[in-house]
């Protein structure tokens, strides 16, 4: 019997602890453990055959720490691991073997430098290395971030057929060591497929109560549970956990009676825990988890859940009709992307960010993953994936962290035929227009339909209908007024007679209308009331927003109308200008006070054109701070405040610009390979966006191929180094620089640079502040 | 190990120091809201593991590795056991700091100096909870102590697993504020 049809049948259980047993043991200093399969196979399938005697089903392979970034010969660590689980179960009679998977040991980008396909790549290796031996199951254990369990996950789908346990460490918050929650891993992980899921190491039973109940209550797959026993403590040098056998299996009682399906034990517990264990919780009935119903998408910290309390997911970040983030696209400056994401993140009720990168002549799958990577970098809010590409989409939903929810798919054969499967492999949840070949339905029965055949034709894919969300489609009255009584309509049915979750680009209703906002906030409200339960809107609009907590305040989804009233606090405090003291914007840069720039900013456009506001008040005043920085009467910090102030300016005074044509005075910068520090970096840009110079900014460690890519065209680069042992990378990429764009300019600075060292290492130019880079880059530019 | 947050306090000196030219005023509220962003998304957790240690003067022998260094040998000397550890703020700092960056460069630059502050204060809370624990806190890259050494020292202590601190290819730890090191452990104790 396999071991997914035996764990409908009963509970199983686990093996404990190997790696705290072989220490106890006297696991020599400085071994680890997964070393001793080769040097001493007797012991660890001695270990094998003491956990299958005291009652285990499923014993680990002895290949926790076993990858190949890691160990060259990983290969044959993993074998020697087989032979050791084999030959146990072969002395015992019974026991399922499990490929053991651990972490890697390294953190993923965007904080580590370990890129995410290359994590993919060495759990590939090592699940394609150990699925020759024929395990029964692949466990990928202890993992303590969300984006590597993803990495494992995807490389075990993509390897074997093997069923797919995983299980994460939580810490005593409740929560991975990179912020996930268990409704963030349990939707993502039964997205992608696991078979089994739930919780090992960290804690002790106790501490783990609680997290069960969480999956019992929202996961649809048996759940996992290996605690520790109990918390460590050194006590004359060795690690000893506080929670005895007994007291362990009589916790573990509680945890098999709120659900925990597959039982047994990490650091600390011995074939003795394990006995005592299966003891306790055998005779405790036993029930296999019942499929569950809530639509969720989540990000790498929490889940949204689709449960009636509408979620409202901002829209800002799409070239349609806004010109400032089309151009933004086209010129990849994403730093502008990142704060219109900000903004809308700062709203109250914004749960989810749409993404849509679909310009004209882009590589949009590239641009568009990008989005997403650096959106997740910045805000842990859940993201929409919104592309008509398909290779848009696929691309964006490997990458994305979390559970994705993709927009979308329509009911063409086209369509499903290309998203479905992505949907499904990459475990998001998607929008499903109701629309199809012939266009879209001009009754409600028409769009229902469609929804209908969607919802069907995903689940030949294997996709559960509660991932299913539909978009009745809003269209605007000002061509067919009966447009809003359809979409209405269609909502009401879906929601009867589908189940399913709905949303809708509200605005869509008074397109071509004058006043808009009155419409699309009563439409909202109508829709609301009919059961939508989401909707893509602009979370600037007050009215919508006011809607919307109005709504929530009516159906109690709003307890106390707590939200409600915080609402009016913030409306009833807007910025007042300082009466009789009105700064002009000049003074408000210069003494770094941001709430008077922007303001100051505001009333001076009413009388003058943006470019003249920038050069005769931004720039002067800047340069009045630098110099004064310069002169050391002025520090960083009011260098900061400062610049702090002309940026906020700047993003009031952006709204009023045309798009600028062609590249203008581009400078790319970079914090080079080997290298995460980059605040000085960052600093550099800051200025240099305040001076009026467009920034391509690379980020950190980044590789002296990707500046040479970004460099193309440009008449300057600035690289930047805190460690003497990255200045050979900074030296390389100078001279790839040099040779690809003869003339092309190089400025260097870091803590370990100096003038000398940056002429030894071929820099044009060495720059000891940022200030300075400021100075050479007017000079190369012809400013200033 | 986890360390409390509330055992961390801010060396509000130190950082004020770094906020020099700024109106005193403006600074300390500054500091004030800065220090409750990092103060929200610290989870300080250390790591340690003794060894034995025998020192010639100018190499460390620990058993199952060698490190070559006049000033690891010189901070050692006389010891027979030395204890390894480290000690971490957490990725939710590293998280804040570049969602900061795309923000405000003024906040990003407080928060980065209050934070580099609390890890040396948590460096001092956890050597605190070192059992006989003594002398100089002993960093790989001090000097001659080689940075290399720490893909020695953190899988010994097993700072991946335990308190989630990870190496780059250049050994730079991440989360970025962390603090790693090797103590002396006092003579009389074995």
């Amino acid at each position: 019997m396999t071991i997914l049809e035996r764990v409908k049948t009963r509970r199983l259980y686990f093996d404990g602890g190997t790696g705290s047993l072989l220490q106890k043991q006297g696991l020599p200093a400085g071994m680890a453990p997964e070393e001793r399969s080769i040097s001493h196979p007797a012991e660890i399938t001695a270990l094998h055959a003491a956990y299958l005697e005291a009652g285990a089903d499923i014993i680990k392979t002895n290949t926790f720490g076993i990858n190949p970034l890691k160990y060259e010969n990983y290969t044959d660590y993993l074998h020697a691991a087989f032979a050791c689980a084999k030959r146990a179960v072969e002395q015992a009679g019974h026991g399922y073997v499990a490929l053991d998977v651990g972490p890697l040991g390294r953190m993923l980008e965007p904080f580590g430098d370990l890129p995410f396909e290359r994590a993919v790549e060495a759990f590939s290796a090592v699940v394609r290395e150990g699925a020759k031996e024929q395990p029964d199951l692949i466990l990928i254990e202890t993992m303590n971030d969300s984006y590597e369990t993803k990495a494992a996950l995807l490389a075990a789908k993509e390897q074997s057929d093997l069923p797919v346990f995983v299980t994460n460490a939580y810490d005593a918050g409740g929560t991975l060591m990179t912020g996930a929650d268990p409704l963030a891993m349990i939707a993502m992980l039964e997205g992608l497929g696991a078979d089994a899921i739930g919780i090992n190491c960290s804690v002790g039973p106790a501490g783990m109560l609680p997290l069960v109940r969480t999956y019992a209550h929202y996961a649809s797959v048996p759940i996992i549970v290996n605690p520790n026993a109990g918390l460590p403590s050194v006590r004359d040098g060795r690690t000893v956990y506080d929670v005895a056998p007994q007291a362990f299996a009589d916790t573990m009682a509680e945890i098999a009676r709120a659900g925990g399906c597959i039982l047994g034990g990490c650091c600390g517990t011995t074939p003795e825990y394990i006995a005592r264990l299966r003891e306790r919780t055998e005779q405790i009935p036993y029930v296999y988890p019942k499929p569950k119903t809530h639509t969720l998408v989540s990000s790498y910290t929490h889940a949204v859940c689709f449960d009636g309390d509408p979620v409202l997911i901002g829209e800002r970040i799409n070239p349609t009709g806004k010109k400032l983030v089309k151009q933004a696209l086209e010129q990849r400056d994403y730093s502008y992307i990142l704060q219109e994401g900000l903004r809308q993140a700062d709203v109250a009720g914004v749960q989810m960010l749409d993404c849509n990168a679909g310009v004209p002549g882009i590589d949009e799958a590239e641009v568009l993953s990008q989005v997403i990577a650096r959106l997740q970098t910045v805000t842990d809010l859940p993201l929409q994936i919104d592309s008509t590409l398909p290779a848009a989409i696929e691309r964006s939903a490997r990458i994305y962290n979390g559970k994705p929810l993709i927009n979308s798919v329509n009911g063409s054969q086209q369509s499903m035929n290309a998203v479905l499967p992505i949907v499904k492999k990459y475990g998001g949840a998607v929008i499903a227009l109701t629309m199809d070949e012939d266009g879209i339905p001009e009754s409600a029965d028409g769009r229902f339909a469609i929804a209908r055949r969607i919802v069907e034709r995903a689940a030949e894919y294997g996709i559960d209908r509660k991932n299913i969300i539909a978009d009745p489609l809003a269209m605007t009255i000002s061509a067919g007024q009966q447009s809003a009584r359809i979409a209405l309509e269609t909502v009401e049915r879906i929601t009867a007679e589908l189940g399913i979750a709905t949303t809708m680009g509200v605005s869509n209703i008074s397109f071509g209308l004058p006043a808009r906002d009155p419409i699309n906030a009563a439409f909202f409200t109508l829709a609301l009331g009919k059961g939508l339960s989401s909707a893509i809107v602009n979370p600037f609009s007050e009215p919508l927003m006011q809607a919307y907590r109005a709504y929530r305040a009516l159906t109690a989804y709003d307890r106390e109308c707590m939200d409600y009233i915080a609402a009016l606090d913030e409306g009833e405090r807007p910025p007042v200008p300082e009466k009789g003291q009105t700064l002009s914007l000049a003074d408000a840069i210069e003494r770094g006070m941001s709430d008077a720039a922007e303001q100051s900013a505001h009333a001076m456009l009413q009388n003058c054109q943006p470019l003249e506001l920038i050069n005769r008040e931004v720039v002067p005043a800047l340069n009045r701070v630098g110099e004064a920085f310069e002169q050391k009467r002025a520090f960083l910090p009011q260098l900061l405040m400062s610049a702090d102030a002309a940026s906020r300016a700047f993003a009031v005074i952006r709204e009023h610009m045309p798009p600028t044509e062609g590249d203008g005075d581009r400078v790319v910068l970079a914090t080079v390979k080997g290298d995460i520090h980059d605040i000085g970096k960052n600093i550099v840009k800051a200025l240099l966006e305040n001076f009026g110079f467009s920034v391509i900014d690379l980020g950190r460690d980044v590789p002296p191929e990707r500046v040479v890519e970004a460099a193309r065209g440009c008449s300057l680069v600035g690289l930047s180094a805190l460690m003497t042992t990255t200045v050979p990378a900074m030296e390389k990429t100078i001279h790839l620089l040099h040779a690809a764009y003869p003339g092309i300019q190089v400025v260097v600075g870091g803590a370990v640079l100096t003038q000398e060292y940056a002429d030894s290492i071929g820099a044009d130019y060495y720059s000891k502040d940022a200030m300075e880079t400021v100075r050479i880059a007017q000079k190369i530019f012809g400013k200033g | 190990m986890n360390l409390p947050v509330n055992v961390l306090t801010l060396d509000r000196i130190e950082v004020r120091a770094r906020l020099d030219g700024m109106p005193p005023e403006q600074a300390e509220q500054m500091v004030t809201r800065c220090d409750t962003l990092v103060r929200t998304q610290m989870r300080p957790a250390y790591v340690f593991r003794e060894s034995a240690v025998h020192i010639t003067d100018d190499e460390c022998d620990f058993g199952f590795c060698r490190v070559h260094s006049r000033g690891l040998a010189s901070a050692l000397a006389g010891a027979e056991r030395a204890v390894f550890f480290a000690v971490t703020l957490g990725i939710g700092v590293d998280r804040l700091l570049t969602r900061l960056a795309a923000a405000s460069e003024l906040e990003r630059y407080v928060c980065d100096a209050i934070a580099s502050a609390y890890a040396e204060a948590a460096a001092n809370a956890a050597q605190e909870r070192l059992p006989y624990a003594t002398g100089v806190r002993f960093s790989p890259g001090y000097g001659d102590f080689p940075l290399s050494f720490q893909s020695t020292l953190l899988p010994y202590a097993d700072a991946a697993k335990q308190a989630g601190i990870t190496l780059t290819d250049e050994y730079l730890m991440i989360p970025t504020k962390s603090i790693s090191a090797v103590m002396r452990i006092q003579d009389d104790h074995t």
